[in-house]
Parts: C-alpha cells; structure tokens; sequence
C-alpha cells in the first residue's frame, strides 16, 4: 500500500519523454506483465493483514507466494537490463519503468548494489526519477548497516502497531533532503500512515533504533562447551536449527559454484561506504544443514593485531546482510547420504574493502 | 558406520595440523613431577576428538599443572585455528612461543594459509629465522619450504620480484629437493610479469616435478596464448579440463591454495580459445 501510495506520486511527477528511441512495444508489455506480478500479492497481503493479521496462515501463505514471485521477476529482470541496460520511459514506457525499480526495491542488497551503476547512469540522464533513486538509496543504506537518508523506510510496531520510521541521518535536515530527491515533507508523509511525525521524539528515539535496527549477533565462545560450536540462540535463530544436527563436522562450506561463485557475490554486492578506517577481519561463523539451509549465523571481528575490535557497521553489518541472502549453500553429502556442518567466511578488510575471502 | 567414516576421515585431516608429541619422560628425567602429570595430562587430550570440552580440559589441567608447558598452549589452540576463533587461536600461540620460539613458524604460515595476513607472517618467519641458525624448514602441512612461503606473501603483498628473487633462490639451494607447488607458483609469477618464456620455463618443470595438477596446464595454456601459439594453448586447457575432471588439483582440506585453478576459470578460458 505504502509503496503504491508513492507510485501514484511518482506518476504524477514523471512526464512523457520525446527523444529519438523507438519504442518497445514487445519489452513493455513484457514488463507491463512483470509489475503486474509484482504487485498482486502486495495488494492481496493488505487486505488478508487488515482482516486476518499478520500472524495468520493466509499471510504467510501470501508471503510465501510473493517471494517466489519476487525471484521469478529477479530473474526476468536482470536478464533484461544485462541485455538493453536501464531503457527509460521512452522505450518500456512508464509502466515499464516502474517494474524495473519496484522489482529492484524488491530485491535484495546484493541484486540493488549489482544494478546500483546503472541506475545511477540512469538518474543522471533522466530515466529514473531522483523520487525513485531515493527510495533504492534508503533501503541500501540501511541493509549496508547506515542510516537513511530520506526517511522512506519504515517499519511498523507490532506491540503499539505504530509506524517507525528507521534510523534516519541527520533528522533536522531530512526535508531540505526530501525536497531535492522530488519528495513530501516527513510530516506529510508520516501523516499519509496515520502517523505522527515528531523530530524531537524521534531524535530521543533514535539510539534505540539503531540498535533494533542493526542487532549483529556476535560469536560468544564461552557458550559452548566444545570448540566452534554455536549455541542457538532465540534472539537471532531460525527455529528450524533449535534441534543441532546429527554429529558435529567442520569443514570448509560447500556452495553452488564454489569459492570463484562467493567472491563474484562479494564483488557484486559489496560497496565501501567510506570505511577507510576499517582494517581488520570480519569472521561470520554458521551452520549449514542437512538440507543446505544456512542458519546460527555469528560474527566475530578483530584487527591486524588478532585484537576484538567493532568494525564500522557499514563493513560488519553489510557483509552479514550479504551472507544473509546467499543461496548456493548445500549440505555435507557423504556416500549419497547429506549432513549438516558448521563452516566460516573470513573477510580480510582493508580500508574498508574486501580484500580476500578465506578458506 | 557412514558416521564413523566421516568422523574418521575428519580425525585423519585434524592431524596435518600439529606439532610431534613431546617425549613426557624428558620431565620425568629432570624430576620435574608436575610437568611430567602435565605432558601425560596432554597426550591425554588428544585420545579425544579435537576440540571437543574433554579434550579441552585436559589441556587446562596441562597448563594448570605446569605453566610452562609450550606443547600444551600449542595443542590447544589448533581447533581454535581450524573452527576460524582466531582471536583466541593467537592468545594461545602468543603463550606458546613465548616459552618456545619455535612455534613462530608455525604461527608464520598459519597466518599465511588461513587468513592471507602475509606481514604477519612474514615477521614470525623472520623472527623465527633469526632465532635459529639451522634451515628454517617446512611449513606444518609439507607443502612449502618456510623461504617459499615467505615469497607467497610477498607476491600476496604485490612484491613479485622479491617473490620470484626469493623462490629462485631456494631453488638453487644445494641439496634442496623442489616441492610439488614450487615451479607452478614461479611460473605463475613470470606469467604476471609478462616474462612469457620464464613461465613455460618453470611450468614445464613442474610438470617434470609433479605432472598431476590441472593448474599447471592452466596457466601454461595461457602463457601460449599470450604468445599466440594457439596449438599449445588449446592442447594444454584441454589437458587441463582432464585433469581437474580427474580429480587431479591442488587441494586442501582447509583453505585454497594461492593460485588455485576453478573449474569456472577453465571453462572461461575454453570459451576464450575457442573463439
């Protein structure tokens, strides 16, 4: 609902083009067709929320359906911006536009950061509306461990069932920032979700925010009786890896295209976001199990010195966001038959890059 | 029985990573009491699987008997290394070698293997090099002589002419007999250097050293290609696809290699010869 409040908005600031391409009649309707996939569920989740919650069988159900949906529409479109590079209004038309950046802000932070170049070619030549670009922004911001910068990403509390908005930079200027991507004010927007918009509160509230926003699980080794192993832990944990696995393995991971597939994704996904100050290594730790499913995910950070040390989030959090999305996990397979394992990726950071991934 | 086969195969690898088991009855001799209930509490620990708490405690009760017992820090730091908790891994091997200094080169190329820290490294190499005036010998898991390893890290830190200077020096050592990886890392070398010739040079000779390695024949198909000797360059990535379908690469059950070959990059360069 909320991000079809902000499509009508953007129809509303985005004129037709008259340059010199020849429209695509055949990629619009594709595409066409890909937003309508795109927002079905979306619409069907709002009403089953308002009648049945979000606790219900019939939303997950809907939840379920819209992320495959999501990975369907990943696939199309990528195939199409590796193929024609962002077309613009004039050649998808504006319904075509709008499926690339709503099937983007539905990805992931590895997908956005892939695309981010393009779109930021994009921006700079009028095919995307800067409205649109704020948006990308904002949610990359978030899941690369910084604060947004506009304000549109929200979320919602489920024990006041208010609306947040998530940790925000610089609140006393977001409107001046607002203003120039194309954007209401904070207070009009708010005010659109029934919501307040209180800068003093807000700024009050703003530490406990981020922490509730960027909770990195860290690696605890006195938790465990045994070396490497990771305690569940509900905070953090799928329930799914309450039950440990069989028998204790600790092997190098065992991913969909091997070690050449994780670097491409790191390279794809990670950006430095300034963290010149960041050197060190970043170790996640985590268990795959029997059915290639990742879980127990923790953190463990130190500098060149093997001392612990709190990286900037915009390295930390990034990468734990990244390893979060990563598909190609499969489990131990022994004689035909599939175990779980506990596994690492050790990031060596310099000045805030990724310099080599181990083992 | 699957289980304890893998268990098996696990405890087989735990055991390239470790020093010799210390003789107790050296402390017994020198009618230290504690320290030799301390080494019989050591060998105790590793009856047990690595890393496990029985095994673990063992090892504290070690250290707690006798504070100086070098073996034991050692040993107990091992699985912290291989589980990737390398802040205690170090805590414990910054114990170990201040009762022994021989433990720097073994810290050396573990930093080198498991987390590419090549400054490190390279200084508990030198430190170790100038504490012991004999050869400094091989890395824990035979693969490089210490001088090889330290040219490793120098190409890591992007010094390949000190690589290359470093490892054809060892070459020329009397009575130093080549490693398996030794020619191959040279000629990779040569090759990003663009000295064409000095890398077929050193890929051939491994290839008479150690003909089981699809990387070598890699590399050498891109060292022709570079020379436009296109025969040989699709007569080497074809034998190098063969290879690696055959099971025949560098390997390691705990990290990759430096200039480790994919089958991703193979393929790559197939499609590229096969223009």
């Amino acid at each position: 609902m909320k991000e079809r409040l902000f499509l009508c908005c953007f129809l509303l600031f985005a004129g037709p083009s008259f340059g010199q391409s020849i429209f695509n009649d055949t990629l619009s309707k594709q595409l066409d067709s890909i937003l309508g996939d795109d927002q079905k569920y979306r619409e069907e989740l709002e009403s089953v929320e308002n009648r049945d919650g979000t606790e219900s069988q019939a939303y997950i159900s809907i939840m379920k359906k819209m992320s495959t949906q999501d990975s369907i529409n990943e696939i199309k479109v990528s195939g199409i911006l590796d193929k024609y590079g962002w077309p613009g209004t004039d050649i998808v038309g504006e319904n075509g536009n709008s499926a690339l950046w709503f099937v983007i802000q539905h990805s992931d932070l590895h997908m956005m950061a892939k695309y981010l170049p393009m779109m930021k070619e994009a921006l700079k030549n009028k095919k995307l509306e800067a409205s649109r670009f704020a948006l990308l922004e904002d949610r990359m911001a978030l899941w690369q461990g910084r604060k947004q910068i506009y304000g549109s990403q929200l979320s919602w509390n489920m024990k006041t069932k208010e609306t947040f908005i998530l940790p925000l930079d610089d609140p006393d200027n977001v409107d001046k920032r607002r203003a120039s991507a194309g954007l209401p004010p904070l207070a009009d927007y708010m005010a659109s979700m029934n919501t307040k918009w209180d800068l003093e509160q807000y700024k009050k509230q703003l530490p406990a925010l981020e922490a509730y926003t960027w909770s990195i699980p860290y690696y605890d080794p006195t938790l465990c009786d045994d070396v490497g192993d990771i305690a569940f832990d509900e905070r953090y944990d799928n329930g799914a890896f309450k039950t440990p696995d069989t028998f204790k393995v600790f092997v190098k991971p065992r991913y969909k295209g091997g070690k050449p597939a994780i670097s491409a994704f790191f390279k794809e996904g990670y950006i430095n976001n300034n963290a010149g100050d960041a050197n060190g290594y970043v170790t996640v730790h985590l268990f795959v199990n029997n059915q290639g499913k990742p879980g127990k995910f923790r953190l463990e950070t130190m500098d060149f010195q093997y001392q612990p040390v709190k990286f900037d989030r915009s390295v930390s959090f990034q990468i734990l966001r990244l390893i979060w999305e990563m598909k190609g996990w499969e489990p131990l397979v022994y004689k035909d038959k599939s175990f779980g394992y506990y596994c690492y990726l050790n990031f060596k950071i310099i000045n805030g890059q990724i310099s080599c991934i181990t083992p | 029985m699957i289980l304890k086969a893998v268990t098996c195969a696990c405890l087989l690898l735990a055991n390239t990573i470790c020093f010799a088991q210390p003789n107790c009855n050296v402390y017994k001799w020198k009618g230290d009491a504690l320290c030799y209930k301390a080494c019989l509490q050591s060998l105790a620990a590793i009856e047990y699987d690595q890393g496990s708490a029985a095994s673990q405690n063992h090892f504290d009760t070690a250290i707690a008997l006798c504070p100086a017992i070098d073996y034991a820090y050692y040993e107990k730091s091992v699985p912290y290394l291989k589980r990737a908790d390398f802040i205690t891994w170090n805590k414990l091997m910054d114990k170990a070698i201040a009762l022994n200094p021989a433990y720097l080169s073994e810290r050396g190329w573990c930093r080198y293997k498991f987390l590419r820290d090549y400054e490190g490294a390279i200084s508990d190499i030198d430190k170790f090099g100038s504490q012991f005036t004999y050869d400094i010998g091989y890395s824990g898991d035979g693969d490089y002589h210490m001088n090889i390893l330290k040219a490793l890290c120098y190409k890591g830190l992007g010094q390949r002419d000190k690589a290359i200077e470093l490892i054809e020096k060892q070459l020329t050592v009397k009575g130093y007999t080549p490693r398996q990886y030794d020619y191959l890392h040279l000629g990779v070398l040569k090759l990003e250097i663009n000295d064409m010739p000095g890398a077929i040079d050193a890929l051939t000779k491994e290839i008479e050293i150690a003909d089981y390695l699809a990387d070598t024949y890699y590399y050498l198909s891109i060292a022709y290609g570079r020379m436009n000797n296109k025969a040989e360059c699709e007569k080497n990535i074809i034998k190098a696809k063969e290879y690696y379908m055959t099971g025949k690469k560098m390997t390691d059950p705990y990290t990759d290699h430096m200039d480790k070959v994919y089958l991703s990059d193979i393929e790559n360069e197939m499609r590229q010869v096969s223009y």
